[in-house]
């Protein structure tokens, strides 16, 4: 493995690498992931005067 | 009857040049001066550089597109911008030069320019692909070269060799450090599924104070009940992947088997490499300007960094003195009412990275991106404001400052329908503005990140969208930029 500095890093549970391509769990996130970012895509494009 | 002329057909340039030729009544004329015949949809060149995409399936001619959109569209490189005019010509032109074609005087009633960066490689002795020691994956062409370097390798590691990968940035004062990124972790995923992980050393060099910095001064995550850097979650990725990593390097030079970086505490080192990924610095294209007399007046339609002037605060002040408000809002140029940048092409007030230099007197310090989602943004929202004063206003009506507008970004970490997965992220503001949220400089409720396989899914999505929308097709501007 790399060097010592690794032992100091935080790393994932196996629970959280399994979540990560858990089909049922990701559609979910897929939903929330797209709301969360039309929110950010909303708020940028509200149109603003120069003032 | 108006023209509008768009220099560079990136993000910015042709998201500009559709928005105004949809609002524009055909009494006006949209041009868009690019030198390179086709659109490319930058996000997905890491693929290319992987092997998983060829450069077509990136890229998308711009002839056709614009000739059905009814956009005028000259192939050829602009090189001088007359605002004046000058005595045979009183009205403002740009001089524009074809390849090996002779150069042409374009007049324009406004001027977008949009002409993206100049890939400085030159600031780096042997850094690129043109006569130097490492790849890059800025261009399609590029990616495509770094695809087949990168299979020669997996052959020689099928061979039982073992080969050291080097991924970053070639200069202390690099920007797009979030692209090196996902090309490393692109890499190390695909020789993981080309089963040649275990013979290959990665290594990730960047001028990034902190990992996860991108050079947006990193970002603070709510996650399991705490306020996380985003260092940190950065850090435990390339740990997870088996990926080390340099931090606070300038890199002075590539040799054919080694970079010679120093440090930030003034230290010179070296790190050896068979294969070398490594982006260069950016500088504006170098466009000059001239007044109605020929006497050239680049120095007040640019700065030194060949980024043109606009409405920002670009008095040089201390870090702790920066703000929100020096970014820029309408992307006009001071000198000229009818003169506006967009996407790179703009001159940022300064970095939004705290700046560090080495005891050497080295930068080493990551510029601010202005690449993807901001950029296009920032486009519509400066040709709102053209179309509206060829209608009438007499000033930009439309505003999309950096510190004002999020940005959603995906990041691809590993590229397959099943395993592969991407990191999510939305920021808000992009520019922190510490006086709005005085602690960490962005609404936390709105600033978010999450690795998974949704992520990837939403990359694959963004793709298409993007790529569907850059081809003007039927409902294309019902996708967000």
């Amino acid at each position: 493995m790399v060097d010592e500095k690794t032992l100091y890093v935080t790393k994932p549970t196996r629970s959280t690498l399994f979540l990560r391509t858990f089909l049922p769990f990701q559609v979910w996130r897929f939903v929330v992931i797209n709301l969360k970012m039309v929110g950010i895509i909303r708020r940028s494009h509200r149109v603003r005067g120069p003032g | 009857m108006s023209r509008v002329v768009v220099l560079g057909a990136g993000i910015a340039g042709h998201t500009a040049a559709a928005f105004a030729r949809k609002w524009l009544g055909s009494e006006h004329t949209v041009t868009v001066v690019s030198p390179r015949p086709d659109y490319n949809w930058v996000p997905s060149n890491i693929w290319v550089g992987v092997g998983l995409m060829k450069p077509a399936q990136v890229t998308i001619p711009l002839a056709p597109v614009y000739e059905r959109a009814g956009i005028e569209f000259v192939q050829a490189a602009a090189r001088e911008i007359h605002p004046d005019g000058d005595r045979d010509h009183p009205t403002p032109y740009v001089v524009v030069e074809p390849d090996g074609g002779a150069t042409a005087k374009l007049s324009y009633d406004f001027l977008l320019n949009a002409t993206g960066p100049e890939l400085r490689f030159d600031k780096t002795e042997g850094l690129g692909p043109n006569g130097g020691h490492s790849l890059s994956v800025c261009l399609p062409s590029h990616a495509a070269a770094a695809a087949s370097a990168l299979a020669e390798e997996v052959e020689r590691m099928r061979r039982g060799e073992r080969r050291r990968f080097l991924v970053g940035v070639g200069h202390g004062t690099c920007t797009c450090e979030g692209a090196a990124f996902e090309y490393i972790v692109n890499l190390e995923f695909e020789l993981r599924a080309r089963g040649v992980r275990d013979r290959a050393e990665i290594t990730w060099i960047t001028n990034e104070y902190e990992l996860g910095d991108f050079g947006m001064g990193g970002m603070y995550l709510k996650r399991a009940g705490y306020i996380t850097p985003s260092s940190i979650f950065n850090a435990s990725l390339f740990a997870e992947r088996g990926i080390d990593w340099i931090t606070r390097a300038h890199v002075q030079k590539v040799e054919p088997d080694h970079v010679l970086y120093e440090t930030l505490d003034g230290t010179q080192r070296e790190q050896g490499f068979d294969f070398a990924m490594l982006l260069p610095p950016f500088s504006g294209v170098g466009l000059s300007a001239f007044d109605r007399e020929g006497v050239e007046i680049t120095e007040r339609l640019f700065l030194a960094n060949q980024f043109m002037r606009v409405d920002a605060d670009y008095t040089a002040k201390p870090y702790e003195d920066w703000k929100a408000s020096d970014w820029p809002r309408t992307y006009q140029s001071p000198e000229y009412d009818n003169i506006f940048a967009a996407g790179i092409a703009f001159a940022p007030p300064h970095a939004i990275s705290r700046p560090h230099t080495s005891p050497n007197g080295t930068l080493i310090a990551p510029a601010p991106p202005r690449t993807g989602m901001p950029s296009a943004t920032i486009a519509k929202a400066v040709a709102r404001s053209i179309v509206d004063m060829i209608g009438g206003a007499t000033e930009p009506t439309h505003t999309a400052s950096m510190a004002e507008l999020g940005a959603a970004c995906v990041a691809s970490a590993g590229a397959n329908p099943f395993t592969g997965t991407a990191a999510s992220m939305t920021v808000f503001p992009i520019v922190p503005d510490f006086e709005r949220y005085p602690t960490y400089g962005r609404d936390q409720d709105r600033t978010f990140g999450e690795i998974g396989l949704a992520g990837h899914w939403i990359k694959i999505l963004l793709h298409h969208l993007f790529l569907y929308k850059a081809r003007l097709r039927p409902g294309w501007r019902m996708i967000p930029e």
